[in-house]
């Protein structure tokens, strides 16, 4: 050991980055373990194995006490070999609680007979193999990347879902250590002796930086940028690449491609006395008179006083050919018919609810909204009329689907859903049944203040639903649908918000509905009937309605100019479009700004794919050279000699083919008798044609200009 | 250095394509971080960069090795001052004319610089002849070998690669150089061989052989005379292949040392342009390697070719001719 520190500091990192690793599993899954036990065995076994790769000279000896050790440890292991597995299945079976919840893997897996609530004797097993690779790894072989595998590959499934990101020391302490063992590898190399205080002071910087990055934007500040989506999603388009989980991609694609035209979140600490501009937003014809709910889109999360559609994270484990929208079915096959024309081109499709089927043209984005696909202007759905009065049920029940509600629409920030349950438990909603609690939360609420357009904005530093609920003397739609999807959430019934336009139509004739007519409402999710919609505002809210309806032909003639005007608009760019909806419910703000921060992520989106492009082609040609070059290497070393000869002449010819040099006669010569003759070729001639085609390369090389050897290096590969 | 950037550019592109498809904060820190990591490699090697510029570096190496000995190259500081270099980069230019071997050096090192730091290059030492080093520049690195500062040296510097001695096959006989004639032996006195003649006006009195004068009735003189040997050359049959000039060198050492050992000089006769060199002994050796390495004559010297022995030497056997 010729330097202490150096072993001292190699020894510690070992350490570290074991315990790191383990611990990132341990705080990720919420693993049960006994941490002094393993914390020991580590420190054991990463004391024995770096002392034994430190002082241990001699190859055969060190492989013979790594052997004896290896031999003992197993023997360790087949002794404890029903508790370790008992142990494994327990590690596993925490790490599938979380995954089952998301993805399409079991939830369970049986290992061993006993049954174990802890994992510390098979995170000991883990350790010793972790500890004998990294310190052979880092103290003898002083390489890198068999330290960066074993390390790197431990914590992969912490980050297969973004909800089981580990405690953050270990972690930062992980990603520290392997990055300083990444800037001094070269060191390391060069100067094993030295290397114990260079290492020290870069994994002390690595670390500080680590940490201020992490002070500059934590993890519970932290907000995706919207050009990394976008990247996506074009990358997306441009490879045409589509994973397993295709419709999820499509899911999290279309949002983000349909992303700027839409209100994604609806901030309520912002919204206050609203003005109606009666702008003409859509006709509708349908068979029935009476109310219509046409719905547009539904928000996932709220949070912050926000809701906000499915992030990414949760529309990528939406599960897979589940139609939400079509899933729930009438008692009564009573089927009708609406036709719809917009009056701008939309995004998204506006359906009544119990939609047949989804028409040509439109699909589905997860259970957010319907997306237009082609932007039409004019649609005809079948649905079932809704009735309160009616029953509802699903055939198409998915386990999986259910799962995905259960994890996404009941969520609340904790604050908010303490308060609201105090509120519940005040006035008796807590004591009743479950399939009671959306009627009662629908009477609580609906009765709270009353109806007026004029409500004021909410004071600062208030929660929006237990200010309306507790504070405000009046409300609407957007007050009263938050205030109850947010009960029913807290008393544990799946609800959402959802926005779109409620109107009065009128049986065989069109009906105007401006954006007066926008409106919120509240979605409570029943396993056996689905999404069913609830009116939380009071019935003092009547939309406003024009009287103006059109006959039948003059609706035919305005669907003829809408077609008109919808070719144009495809053939058009993506112009913006200035739905003056002032209401809060439905905000589809398509404005210039974000057209115009589009086209500049288009820019860079082009620009790191030209980069990434580039980088790709970089890398072929480097791993193309690597290839061609051992290839030739091993022609020429391998094999008989006469073959050897003509590999070596055959490059010798391709060297000529850029130099002027003729080849010497006792070179053709050899290669000749090689290729044509039963002599064989002799050490001393196939010496003679290697100087050759060395020396004739040297000259190659020093005879041409730096644009020449590049070429000649990395293209010809001489 | 370009795979110190390339490797570098993978795990950005990683991080950053990590990024890209992981939605959570992880992916972000993990990318400003592979972000930082060049930065902060520079910000802590800077200062020990621009020390080890400052105090610049010499490049050395043997003056002279056997071939197939451990070739070593030294790099120390100009001034012998404790300092800390992060990376050193130095891009020798090697070149064995003799050999026709143009190689390209490559020293990298890190760590401080009291001591010379010593680096084996044995492929230089592979076949005979005069190397000559030459770097212009050398770089100093940070940790990383992404950033760099180059620092001007200017080092020249050559070592001779001497064959190693080889028993040739057929060696020259030593003792059957026949004698061709005799020759009077300048400035007189005692010699084994003499030649009788008739006296002639300034003959020593102290040559005349009395006996052999009183017998004739005239005046004999005894002359001391010395042999006239036939003569060896060695001649050696270079051609452009390295390794069989190397066996062909290693056998003239042998056979000059030979030569001088059994007390004759060895007279080496170039086969390009006839010029005949003579070796006395093993400094004159060397001498003459320099020489033919760099293709400049060496001791010139006349023999006479007429009563001289070839002793060839080629590149698979030797062999003996009258010229």
């Amino acid at each position: 050991m010729k330097n202490k520190v150096s072993f001292f500091v190699d020894f510690s990192l070992t350490a570290m980055l074991v315990l790191g690793v383990l611990w990132c599993n341990i705080t990720a899954f919420e693993v049960n373990v006994n941490p002094i036990v393993i914390i020991v065995s580590t420190l054991i076994f990463t004391s024995i194995f770096s002392l034994i790769s430190a002082l241990i000279k001699s190859r055969t000896k060190f492989l013979l006490s790594i052997a004896v050790i290896a031999i003992i440890f197993t023997f360790t292991v087949l002794f404890s070999l029903e508790s370790i597995l008992s142990q494994t299945g327990y590690f596993i079976n925490q790490i599938l609680s979380y995954y089952s919840k998301y993805l399409a893997v079991p939830d369970y897996i049986i290992l061993g007979t006993e049954n174990s609530n802890d994992a510390t004797l098979f995170l000991v097993f883990i350790a010793f193999i972790l500890c004998s690779v990294i310190s052979v790894s880092l103290i003898r072989a002083r390489r890198l990347l068999p330290v960066s595998i074993i390390s790197i590959s431990p914590i992969i499934p912490c980050f297969i879902l973004v909800n089981t990101l580990p405690s953050l020391i270990p972690l930062i302490l992980v990603v520290s250590i392997l990055f300083s063992l990444y800037i001094t590898s070269f060191f390391r190399r060069k100067n094993p002796i030295q290397n114990g205080i260079v290492t020290i002071i870069i994994t002390a910087f690595t670390i500080l930086t680590a940490v201020v990055i992490c002070l500059i934007n934590p993890v519970e500040g932290y907000e995706r940028y919207e050009w990394q989506d976008n990247l996506l999603s074009y990358m997306h388009e441009l490879t045409g690449f589509k994973s397993n989980d295709s419709l999820n991609n499509n899911i999290s694609k279309s949002l983000n491609e349909i992303g700027n035209s839409l209100s994604e979140k609806e901030n309520l600490a912002e919204i206050g006395p609203i003005e109606q501009k009666s702008d003409k937003a859509m006709r509708i014809f349908t068979e029935t008179n009476g109310p219509i709910y046409l719905k547009g889109l539904a928000y996932a999360d709220f949070n912050n006083n926000e809701w906000s559609i499915l992030s990414n994270e949760q529309s990528n484990i939406f599960p897979k050919d589940f139609n939400s929208f079509t899933m729930t079915k009438s008692h009564i096959t009573n089927n009708k018919e609406i036709s719809i024309i917009t009056e701008s081109s939309q995004d998204i499709m506006y359906s009544p609810y119990f939609s047949l089927e989804i028409p040509e043209n439109f699909s589905a984005l997860g259970d957010v909204c319907i997306r237009n696909n082609n932007k039409l202007l004019s649609y005809d759905i079948n649905y079932s009329p809704y009735s309160e009065s009616l029953v509802y049920f699903t055939d198409e029940t998915s386990k999986e689907y259910n799962r995905f509600v259960e994890a996404t629409y009941l969520g609340l920030p904790d604050d908010t859903k303490q308060k609201m349950r105090e509120i519940a438990d005040r006035n008796g909603l807590t004591a009743l049944k479950k399939s009671e609690i959306p009627n009662a939360v629908k009477e609580f609420v609906s009765k709270k203040g009353y109806y007026s357009l004029d409500t004021p904005k909410m004071p600062d530093g208030k929660d929006f639903p237990v200010w309306f609920l507790e504070e405000a003397d009046s409300g609407y739609c957007v007050h009263y649908a938050t205030a109850a999807a947010v009960m029913l959430r807290a008393l544990g019934v799946p609800a959402r918000y959802v926005t779109g336009y409620y109107a009065n139509a009128e049986s065989g004739r069109w009906t105007t509905v401006t954006s007066d007519n926008a409106h919120a409402w509240v979605e409570y999710y029943d396993s056996t009937a689905g999404w069913i919609p609830l009116e939380a505002t009071p019935s003092s809210f009547r939309p406003w309605q024009y009287n103006n309806t059109l006959t039948d032909t003059e609706a035919e003639q305005t669907t003829q100019q809408q077609d008109v005007t919808q070719s144009v608009t495809e053939q058009a760019t993506n112009a913006p479009d200035t739905l003056q909806e002032s209401t809060a419910a439905v905000q589809i703000d398509k404005n210039e700004n974000n057209n115009k921060n589009t086209s500049d992520y288009g820019i860079l989106n082009t620009v790191l794919i030209s980069v990434g492009i580039v980088l790709a082609i970089i890398l072929t040609i480097i791993i193309r050279r690597i290839i061609i070059l051992r290839t030739r290497a091993s022609q020429f070393e391998k094999g008989r000699n006469n073959r050897r000869a003509k590999y070596i002449y055959r490059y010798i010819l391709k060297i000529m083919r850029f130099s002027n040099n003729p080849i010497p006669n006792e070179v053709e010569e050899s290669a000749l008798k090689a290729k044509f003759s039963n002599h064989t070729i002799d050490k001393k001639e196939l010496d003679v044609l290697l100087n050759y085609a060395d020396n004739a390369k040297n000259e190659l090389y020093n005879n041409s200009s730096l644009i020449k050897r590049v070429y000649f290096k990395f293209i010809v590969v001489i | 250095m370009i795979k110190n950037i390339l490797v570098y550019l993978g795990i950005l592109t990683g991080a950053f394509a990590f990024n890209i498809f992981y939605y959570a904060w992880f992916s972000w820190f993990l990318l400003v971080l592979a972000i930082c990591i060049p930065f902060l490699s520079l910000i802590v090697s800077l200062p020990f960069m621009i020390s080890s510029a400052a105090n610049s570096f010499i490049v050395f190496s043997h003056k002279s090795i056997n071939i197939n000995d451990e070739f070593y190259i030294g790099v120390t500081a100009k001034k012998r001052r404790t300092f800390f270099c992060p990376l050193l980069k130095i891009n020798l230019k090697a070149e064995n004319i003799f050999a026709n071997q143009h190689d390209k050096i490559k020293i990298t090192y890190g760590g401080t610089l009291m001591k010379p730091v010593y680096k084996k290059f044995n492929k230089l030492s592979s076949h005979c002849g005069s190397v000559e080093l030459s770097a212009k520049y050398c770089k100093v690195y940070d940790f990383m070998g992404i950033f760099f500062i180059p620092v001007k040296i200017n080092c020249k510097f050559n070592c001779v690669i001497m064959p190693k001695s080889k028993k040739p096959a057929l060696l020259p006989d030593c003792d059957k150089i026949s004698v061709v004639g005799y020759k009077p032996k300048s400035g007189g006195g005692f010699s084994d061989f003499y030649e009788l003649r008739q006296y002639q006006s300034g003959d020593s009195l102290k040559n005349i052989h009395w006996k052999l004068s009183s017998k004739y009735d005239d005046l004999i003189v005894r002359e001391p005379t010395q042999p006239v040997y036939k003569q060896f050359a060695v001649k050696i049959a270079l051609n452009s292949n390295s390794g069989d000039n190397d066996s062909i060198l290693a056998r003239l050492m042998y056979v000059c040392r030979y030569f001088n050992k059994n007390g004759s000089l060895c007279y080496i006769l170039s086969d390009i342009d006839g010029s005949v060199s003579s070796v006395g002994n093993d400094s004159e050796l060397k001498m003459y390697f320099k020489s033919l390495y760099t293709n400049t004559p060496y001791n010139p010297c006349t023999i006479d070719r007429a009563n001289t022995l070839i002793y060839s030497i080629f590149a698979d056997c030797e062999g003996v001719n009258e010229e």
